[in-house]
């Protein structure tokens, strides 16, 4: 099928295989901008990736007691997340089973004593089962079952550090194999606090007229774009520097991302099993992170090497499909919901070590505040690219988006520094700024949409 | 009814005409201006919200849309979205800032706490916004001039389009 065609209602299977083209003589990529357009693809994209695989959900610190709950939506689908009264996290699609009405209406919420619907009254126990409908003794047959009318779980939730994922689709890997070595560098969050890591309050939502996967792309590895759309932070982080060492301003020096496209920095891109990305790099000035005032006790418990990555690297975790877990300029999750082909939600979560002393709490609020908030320094231009890509990529006539950079250079599997942490399981990697990590997530999407096709067609 | 003295009308002109000036500002790029209504140690707080009716309360460790808290951070922010290098600020779009229900809630010999409610159109790329909620701007007399010692400003919008700067707020 020809891509030209997409949205005039051919019945016959896309070919996703020819989304992307990587030319292995040349090293030259080339990935397909109309899978950012076609609204038959997005379609196809809700119901294969984000309702038929792993995606992120909250973080366990929003739901911290029995009944707390938090709603979102899986694709296209409302559900609830919610902590049952033995503490564990279970989910459910946000509908009663009588009319579909929704049981929970806010962001977060308490429902200790079960979900009620407000239309008739059905009651259910924080585990789904069906406790009560009125009239039941008059209204319904001997032969009803109760238990026929349960709410319709999420399939498979696990959590993995105190984030949570969950799947609309039964037939997946478990969370440990989806995620692989990824856990390490979420570990290497987690493990700042004995007592693990919380969200902070405060939502800082956007949407952008642009696809999901143009954010998910600049997450996965773009490393080229920083000198030039995020230009006046750089001039900020000089203009600040300048201040700071006058003495006259106290506000907390910013870290140099200036420095990170050095080529004697430190760092590298991975793409991990399951379109999962890595980077990491030295950070210039690490004593300006919050983490780095307990180095030493991190060397102690964790080792030399390991510490290093904790405090004086700038690690971000491009989790597919919609989540990023970053701990850079600041310690944050990104969150990404797609809403239609040409509209994306992003919220900017700070993530901290609980317990953190109010000192390094500070720190880390204005290092977030700085870039990530929907009115910070660094976000707002990225959104802006985003819709800017979104209107060229309209354009039919210029097909293809390239995904050359450093591709000549990629290495294969892990190297030794990522194999000295513990993160063994990479396909292949280059150098920071390396656009395999998109040319990646694509082949990652290809599988999966290929096999959604195929499932739905047997 | 309520009853002002002719002092307190006085004032609550003064303070009226003060709180429109600044939107003026903003709304006609006077930027230098606009900075210089602000004392050097000023705060600028846009609070996030924590669920739909309660906002963040502590600026210095819980997430905002906006916190700054000396006018250097708000003299690089100026620099950043006029110097034209920054994507989402170029070009800058046309506001209009619609102010009423201005109240001063409190004086003292020191500062006058004013609130206020706030509208704003912001018109670029063909396309129109309009966002809007609540003001309390804390003013001082330095040297006779009202300035702003501290601005607080709430958003009613928990999810913004692309992003949000000063000039929309």
């Amino acid at each position: 099928m020809k891509i030209e065609t997409l949205t005039t209602g051919d019945s016959g299977p896309i070919d996703f295989s020819s989304f992307v083209e990587h030319d292995r003589d040349t090293s030259e990529a080339r990935i397909k901008r109309v899978a950012l357009t076609s609204p038959e693809i997005f379609d196809m994209e809700m119901r294969y990736i984000f309702e038929g695989n792993w995606i992120y959900l909250c973080h366990e610190s929003q739901i911290p007691n029995s009944g707390d709950f938090y709603t979102t939506t899986m694709g296209r689908q409302p559900v609830i997340v919610v902590r049952n009264n033995d503490g564990k996290v279970n989910g459910f699609l946000n509908a009663c089973a009588h009319k579909g009405t929704t049981l929970c209406r806010t962001q977060t919420g308490n429902k200790a004593s079960g979900f009620v619907c407000s239309y008739h009254d059905w009651c259910y126990d924080l585990d789904g089962n069906l406790e009560y409908m009125p009239r039941a003794d008059e209204g319904y047959a001997q032969t009803h079952e109760r238990s026929d009318h349960n709410l319709t779980s999420i399939a498979r939730v696990d959590v993995h550090g105190g984030f949570v994922f969950g799947s609309l689709n039964p037939d997946v890997s478990t969370l440990k194999e989806h995620l692989g070595d990824i856990t390490e560098v979420i570990d290497m969050l987690t493990d700042q606090s004995d007592a693990g890591i919380e969200v902070i309050r405060g939502t800082n939502t956007c949407i952008y007229r642009g696809n999901w996967k143009l954010l998910i792309e600049n997450g996965g590895g773009d490393g080229l774009h920083l000198p030039y759309v995020h230009k006046t932070l750089m001039g900020i982080i000089n203009k600040r520097d300048e201040e700071s060492n006058k003495g006259k301003l106290k506000v907390e020096k910013m870290i140099r991302i200036d420095e990170l496209n050095d080529k004697d920095t430190v760092g590298a891109t991975y793409a991990m099993p399951n379109g999962h990305t890595l980077i990491q790099s030295d950070l210039p000035n690490p004593q300006d992170r919050p983490a780095y005032a307990r180095h030493d006790e991190f060397v102690e418990r964790h080792g030399e090497e390991r510490a290093r990555w904790m405090t004086s690297k700038l690690r971000q975790v491009a989790i597919y499909p919609n989540m990023f877990v970053m701990d850079q300029l600041a310690s944050l999750i990104r969150y990404v919901r797609p809403i239609a082909v040409d509209k994306t939600e992003v919220s900017y979560w700070c993530i901290a070590p609980k317990g953190e002393p109010r000192e390094m709490r500070i720190k880390r609020m204005r290092q977030f505040m700085d870039f990530f908030s929907i009115a910070g320094l660094g976000g707002p231009d990225d959104n802006h690219e985003f819709e800017q890509c979104q209107i060229g990529a309209a354009a039919a006539g210029a097909p293809w988006s390239d995904a050359t950079f450093g591709l000549h250079d990629q290495f294969d599997g892990s190297d030794r520094r990522a194999e000295e942490v513990g993160i063994k399981n990479a396909e292949h990697g280059g150098a920071v700024g390396w656009e395999g990590g998109a040319v990646h997530q694509y082949q990652n999407w290809i599988r999966l949409m290929e096999a959604g096709q195929n499932r739905e067609m047997s | 009814m309520i009853s002002m003295t002719p002092e307190q009308a006085t004032l609550q002109a003064e303070v009226e005409q003060f709180i429109y000036s600044e939107a003026a500002m903003v709304d006609q790029s006077r930027w230098q201006e606009w900075l210089e209504l602000y004392t050097e140690d000023m705060i600028y707080w846009a609070p996030s919200w924590v669920n739909e009716n309660e906002l963040t309360s502590d600026p210095e460790a819980e997430v905002s849309i906006i916190y700054m808290n000396n006018r250097k951070e708000l003299e690089h922010r100026i620099w950043r979205f006029t110097s034209g290098d920054s994507p989402a600020s170029y070009p800058l779009p046309r506001t209009n800032h619609m102010i009423s229900n201005v109240a001063i809630t409190s004086v003292t010999d020191e500062q006058i706490v004013v609130s206020s409610n706030w509208m704003s159109q912001i018109y670029r790329d063909k396309e129109q916004l309009f966002y809007g909620g609540f003001y309390e701007h804390t003013l001082v007399r330095v040297d006779g001039q009202l300035r702003i010692s501290h601005k607080k400003v709430v958003l009613l919008n928990d999810i913004v389009v692309g992003f949000v700067d000063v000039y929309h707020l």
